[in-house]
């Protein structure tokens, strides 16, 4: 119940702080983001981000973002798996255009606290490379990101769509799917793993 | 040659990172023998309230050599969300692994027929790769295991399970074979485990095979994992959140785990 209240007041600080005058664009802003989801492949499975972005550096488009990604719970804090995304990208443009791309580089770090003798899963890091398409039409935002993820026995290709939708200066609602692909060189084995989230960004 | 240089700090970069976050298939497993003849549990992993209560090892009546499990389930046992009194072997049920598993049980004279019983079972895992856990909050996968062996009613029966999502969608596959009280019944599965609808389970009751006919075998096609974490074989008495008034002992022996049927078969 505590957690419910800390989000709602969360949301409504944002919603009703003053006008900061000029709207910025989003080489400028600072974007907090909290979503949960998911549908899993085959059953349902909490899972929980908080991101946070900002702008590197002054005139160069480069921004910096760091996401945390926590397993098994709508709540946020969790005692087993969290995974942390830290990643620069650079805009291919110094105005808002209606297509625009980014490209970027970052670190996937996957934590894994679980104490089960059934779990084989182990902490790693792994570099990420992204790529994205950003599309906007009147309040309507439309991202879609390709995260490539290097291992030492394989590679992973994960297509993150998102649509937002504006609701103020500040805050807009999004929906996010996640559809990753998994392969191991030397085998013909591959997976692939699906998620659904739904969140908010905060501007300011 | 001058060009590929600069490949090798990226090489020793990628060699330090960690491995895709999906199992890779046909791993070796464990093969397992459980007879009991040390006269201890060793190698089982517990799921029951008092082990000197609920897994006593007894040297009557034994299906074979000179001792056997007693596995005793009282009304108020309850333990890991579930009235149970289990012991369980992992690493025995990976992705697309094709193994072979075999017990012997005895419902004892004395057992009072209420509810269903979960004999035996192969139960899921969360998909810890890719981060999931036991401990979901709020829990949102909770279900039936994909195959389990119940009695119920003075009868065994073959149960799967493909929602996870869903407690009351198991089915019954072939018919419930009928179970005489006090005597040994033993039991030998021929299962290749897979997340698509490759797999296939094989049973045999006594020597005699009770999974139905295909139309070429007796093996019965249905996807039993519901992830690649895989499964883990538990056996002894489950009966869910169903509180029984009475206490029930089940004799189970000769619980082993391989790649034959003449391996496991007692």
């Amino acid at each position: 119940m505590k957690n419910h209240l800390a989000i709602v007041l969360l949301m409504l600080i944002f919603l009703y702080q003053p006008s900061m005058g000029q709207e910025k664009n989003i080489f400028s802003t600072h974007q907090l983001s909290i979503d949960f989801g998911s549908m899993r492949n085959r059953y349902l499975y909490p899972v929980t981000d908080i991101k946070y972005s900002a702008p590197l550096l002054k005139n160069i488009n480069l921004k910096f973002s760091a996401r945390i990604r926590s397993y098994g719970t709508l709540y946020f804090y969790s005692k087993n798996s969290y995974d942390f995304t830290p990643l620069a990208e650079y805009y291919f443009t110094k105005t808002i255009n209606p297509v625009f791309f980014s490209a970027g580089i970052g670190l996937d770090a996957r934590i894994r606290l679980a104490k089960d003798e059934r779990s084989q899963a182990k902490s790693s890091v792994e570099p990420l490379l992204s790529l994205a398409l950003h599309s906007s039409y009147k309040r309507i935002g439309f991202d879609i990101p390709l995260w490539t993820r290097l291992y030492s026995n394989g590679i992973s290709f994960a297509l993150l769509p998102e649509v937002s939708g504006r609701i103020s200066k500040r805050f807009s609602l999004f929906l996010r799917y996640e559809l990753s692909y998994l392969t191991i060189y030397k085998t013909p084995n591959h997976e692939w793993t699906q998620d659904c989230f739904i969140g908010t960004h905060f501007l300011f | 040659m001058t060009n590929r240089i600069y490949l090798i700090p990226f090489l020793i970069i990628l060699s330090g990172c960690g491995k895709v976050p999906t199992p890779e298939p046909a791993q070796t497993f464990d093969h397992f023998v459980g007879d009991f003849e040390t006269g201890t549990l060793n190698g089982f992993y517990f799921l029951v309230p008092d082990t000197l209560i609920n897994t006593r090892v007894v040297t009557s009546p034994v299906r074979k050599g000179n001792f056997a499990l007693k596995n005793t389930l009282r009304p108020d046992d309850y333990i890991n969300n579930g009235y149970r009194a289990e012991l369980a072997v992992y690493d025995c049920a990976k992705y697309k692994t094709e193994v072979f598993y075999a017990f012997s049980f005895m419902i004892d004279t004395n057992y009072s027929d209420q509810e269903y019983n979960l004999v035996c079972q192969w139960q899921d895992l969360p998909d810890y790769n890719q981060g999931e856990n036991w401990e979901a909050t709020p829990v949102l996968h909770g279900s039936p295991p994909p195959l389990a062996l119940i009695y119920v009613e003075g009868a065994i029966e073959i149960k799967m399970n493909d929602h996870p999502n869903s407690d009351n969608e198991t089915f019954l596959v072939g018919v419930a074979q009928p179970i005489a009280k006090g005597l040994w019944n033993d039991v030998v599965a021929h299962i290749f485990w897979n997340d698509d609808n490759t797999a296939y389970i094989e049973f045999w009751l006594n020597g005699n095979i009770i999974t139905p006919f295909n139309g070429t075998d007796y093996k019965y096609y249905q996807r039993n994992l519901f992830n690649r974490s895989g499964n883990y074989f538990k056996f002894g008495q489950y009966r869910g959140k169903d509180k029984t008034s009475t206490t029930n002992t089940i004799y189970f022996d000769e619980i082993k785990i391989g790649s034959s049927y003449n391996e496991v078969a007692p």
